[in-house]
């Protein structure tokens, strides 16, 4: 398994725990909306901690954006983005 | 032609109160009436504020609010969580009304503070300021409310309007 794949995931394991969505986060396409899906601002926060302890790595300020939890595949470019894959 | 929520704002300007930027003293004493540019309202769920805050709480609480917000909230369990609520509330609505849901904020940068009046008010910091600043928005007024299960905030941001003779 790649650190890439490892990102994803957690963030699949993040969203499925915390975004409360109502369909199956672990076979979702990665680039699938998860704005559409029901994710929320509030779930966005949850999601964001999660990953931040569970991969050790703190997200800057510019990329703590709405774009940013669109999807899986930008929350895994994203936290690839800020060391994650180190 | 179907009028939009801002048209009316426009048309008809409100007093405003509860509004800070960096002098906190009530629009309505020194700006009246105003001019409505931007408006951002977030609803939050306090179950849901409670399940986070048991789950990944003391990174979330440290990352989201500020030590002032954190002494605001006080130590009354239930009193806290309605508080914290409405202040991640008053955040996302500040957001929303600023136009920066991509423009990377840090949501301590964003502050609810009280004024000696005990009303809410907004203070700004970093990057959330420099947006501010970057768009001449130099005043905003906020309203928060909440009960056992939601938690609201609403945010306006406004001008100082001329009056027609």
């Amino acid at each position: 398994m790649t650190a890439t794949d490892r990102i994803r995931q957690a963030v699949r394991e993040a969203v499925a725990r915390h975004g409360r969505l109502t369909v199956d986060v672990m076979t979702l396409a990665d680039d699938a909306p998860l704005y559409d899906l029901g994710l929320s601002s509030q779930h966005c926060v949850s999601i964001l901690m999660a990953l931040e302890a569970a991969l050790d790595v703190e997200l800057p300020d510019e990329l703590l954006t709405r774009q940013t939890f669109s999807s899986i595949g930008r929350l895994v470019d994203a936290l690839s983005q800020a060391g994650a894959a180190d | 032609m179907s009028k939009t929520l801002m048209d009316i704002f426009s048309e008809n300007p409100i007093p405003v109160f509860h509004v800070s930027s960096t002098r906190r003293q009530p629009m309505s004493q020194d700006c009246s009436p105003c001019r409505v540019s931007g408006l951002g309202v977030d609803l939050v769920s306090i179950p849901e504020m409670a399940r986070t805050l048991s789950t990944v709480g003391e990174r979330f609480v440290n990352r989201v609010f500020t030590q002032q917000e954190l002494a605001d909230a006080g130590d009354v369990a239930e009193v806290r969580l309605q508080r914290l609520s409405a202040r991640f509330a008053a955040k996302e609505a500040t957001i929303k009304a600023l136009g920066m849901a991509n423009a990377g904020i840090n949501l301590q940068d964003i502050e609810v503070q009280r004024t000696a009046e005990d009303a809410p008010a907004l203070r700004l910091h970093g990057r959330a300021a420099r947006h501010a600043q970057a768009l001449g928005i130099q005043d905003w007024a906020v309203s928060l409310s909440h009960d056992a299960e939601h938690a609201i905030a609403v945010v306006a941001i406004v001008h100082p309007r001329e009056l027609t003779p």
